[in-house]
């Protein structure tokens, strides 16, 4: 038998009309590589740039030694573990309380006008530029608690806004949660609490956990709000951690900030040197959330006990 | 049992009521329960109450989706809940384990008792009430852990097996009452979501069982799922109904008419709110329905 001619099969070529469409597709498919390029250019100039400038300043003294006259000799170690401590703080603090409050407006308050109220409230809090939360949190913590300038006041000032952005990524997560998974719990008889524990949060905790990174990412970057509560450049003092009580805070976002303002007089390469151990530190806490993220995923497919 | 298998190849009825034709619906559901009926006694004894509905009535804010329902639902017995979408067979099911008190804005009147107690009762707790009352969903809804977990998650919760190797007999136990024991026993810590669709429903099955309740509930259990493992849980049912009370919700009379010792039709009017307009042993709704409407909705002529 045989096809009629110019017929047999011609369903499975590409049509006219579906050539255009595949032209379109690849069209925009070519464009969003585009906007990927565009968006990592500059990320990896900068990133770059910042190596190549600051690589001369880091050496083993810049890294684990005090600094000496007025930091434009020695190192800046103190800024290092105090900014470390700052940030391990804003975790203490915005952690617990962040996902605890998502924990409650997602699964437990009762849907409302209120509750929007509160939603939107958050959000728009999240968006509230650093330096109001500073000045709030100097009158708030300095004056009407009557705190010294410590670095736990300047942990607090920065968990303050940790937190909001910590509950609306966690409540995000928590919603997203499909409904089917938690109704399969509860239809066996176990309480909302335990299912919220054990079926709930384990699910949202890839999200939760990339909330928090942005929220301290974030924080170890701000330079307006610490200086308000009280940051100082570097200098020597005890790092036990009692510093967090004792002493004021030195963090490298404004060891950098300060650096380059103050100006005359200090080291062009160690202000490179600060902003590459900076993105070393964020990279670093990236990383350990890719980690954990990585490591919740492995135990969540084989087991659970 | 296998007799009841054979029947089920003829799903005609069950496609014809889905592409809205009519032709022959009726009789063929008239062929499957006489040959259900046949194969294993339909279990029409009303000694035993497992749950008793008294004037129920359902709120979801404003619109009343369920009105005025009162029947028995009796022990190891397996009692379908059928009509047209959107009568109210889901929202009546969720009362039986308060599944509706998740859902703001939810009413229920009237009173529902299990095994004598009022289960709306304030002093019932609903988390009690659901280890009693366990429930099967219309999509598998498998944990995101293994297979194994999958079971051990309900006893762990709520301490029931008190050693390891108590939980592993208890994990066997379960899965083997659903069948599934020979299909997963050699990969019981891959993930639960890893099994196919039918597999995933007796997996969720399994995992009602593990908690050992007295009657189980399922929302159209086999909607997702393809012929083969519809007739897998369908046999399931029987089984599981010597030991167990089952109220299963579905659409697919044929279905109904096969696993089912009871039927309950439910329809909603314009005012869309569902209401009982038959209940009867399963063989005596689809032979000789007593209701017009009854009889219009199992051949077809609407829903
Ligand atoms: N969570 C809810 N909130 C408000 N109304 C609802 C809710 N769930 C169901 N309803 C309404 O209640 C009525 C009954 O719904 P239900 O889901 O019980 O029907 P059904 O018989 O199970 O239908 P189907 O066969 O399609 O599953 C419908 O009118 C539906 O719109
Ligand atoms: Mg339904």
């Amino acid at each position: 038998m045989s096809a009629l001619p110019g017929t047999s099969s011609s369903w499975l070529r590409t049509p006219p009309e579906g050539k255009r469409k595949n032209f379109y597709q690849n069209v925009v498919f070519g464009l969003t590589i585009l906007a990927t390029i565009v968006v990592l250019t500059p990320i990896v100039i900068v990133a770059g740039y910042v190596v190549r400038e600051g690589l001369s300043a880091i050496t083993l003294e810049f890294l684990t030694e005090g600094p000496r006259r007025d930091g434009a000799e020695g190192g800046i170690w103190p800024v290092i573990v105090l900014t470390g401590y700052t940030l391990i703080l804003v975790v203490v603090m915005a952690v617990p309380f962040g996902v605890g409050s998502a924990v409650f407006l997602s699964e437990y308050a009762r849907p409302g006008r209120l509750l929007r109220l509160i939603n939107l409230t958050i959000i728009n809090l999240a968006g509230v530029p650093s330096i109001v939360y500073g000045l709030f949190g100097a009158a708030f913590f300095l004056d009407i608690l009557g705190g010294e300038k410590s670095l736990w006041v300047v942990s607090a000032t920065l968990a303050l806004q940790a937190l909001a952005i910590i509950i609306t990524s966690a409540r995000e997560s928590l919603l997203s949660v499909t409904r089917g998974i938690r109704e399969g719990s509860l239809a066996l008889g176990v309480s909302k609490l335990r299912t919220t524990f054990f079926i709930t949060l384990p699910q949202a905790l890839p999200g939760i956990i990339t909330g928090v990174l942005l929220a301290i990412s974030r924080a170890a970057g701000e330079t307006a709000p610490v200086i308000v509560v009280g940051a100082i450049l570097a200098k020597n003092v005890s790092l036990n951690p009692s510093a967090v009580i004792n002493e004021r805070a030195q963090v490298l976002s404004f060891e950098l900030y300060g650096r380059i303002t103050e100006g005359i007089g200090y080291p062009e390469e160690r202000k490179w040197g600060i902003a590459l151990v900076l993105l070393t530190v964020v990279l670093i806490f990236n990383l350990s959330a890719l980690f954990l993220r990585w490591r919740i995923s492995q135990l969540g497919s084989v087991r659970r006990n | 049992m296998t007799n009841e298998t054979t029947t089920t190849t003829e799903t005609g009825a069950e496609t014809n009521l889905s592409t809205g034709r009519m032709a022959g619906g009726g009789v063929d559901v008239k062929a499957t329960v006489a040959a259900a009926a046949a194969a294993s006694p339909k279990k029409t004894s009303t000694d035993q109450v497992a749950l008793s509905l008294n004037n129920v009535g359902v709120w979801y804010g404003q619109h009343e989706a369920v009105q005025g329902v009162s029947f028995d639902i009796y022990q190891r017995a397996t009692t379908a809940l059928i009509g047209p979408s959107g009568c109210g067979k889901s929202t009546l099911l969720r009362c039986f384990n308060r599944m509706n008190d998740l859902i703001p804005g939810t009413r229920v009147t009237g009173t529902i008792s299990v095994e004598g107690v009022d289960i709306m009762g304030k002093d019932v707790d609903a988390v009690q009430l659901r280890r009693h009352v366990g429930m099967v969903f219309q999509k598998p809804n498998p944990f995101p852990m293994s297979i194994k977990e999958n079971i051990a998650f309900g006893p762990k919760r709520l301490g029931l097996a008190k050693s390891k190797s108590q939980m592993d007999d208890l994990i066997e136990e379960s899965l083997r009452d659903a069948a599934l024991w020979d299909e997963v026993k050699d990969k019981l810590d891959e993930p639960g979501t890893s099994l196919s669709g039918g597999q995933q429903q007796r997996l969720c099955i399994a995992r009602v069982l593990a908690v050992k309740p007295d009657i189980i509930l399922m929302d159209e259990p086999c909607s997702a799922l393809d012929p083969i493992a519809t007739l897998k849980i369908e046999d399931l049912m029987r089984t599981l109904a010597k030991d167990y009370t089952i109220v299963v919700v579905t659409h697919n009379m044929q279905q109904a008419a096969r696993v089912s010792d009871w039927t309950a039709f439910l329809l909603a009017g314009e005012e869309r709110t569902g209401r009982l307009i038959e209940y009867s042993p399963t063989e005596q709704l689809f032979t000789t329905p007593r209701d017009k409407r009854t009889e219009d909705y199992i051949t077809g002529r609407f829903g």
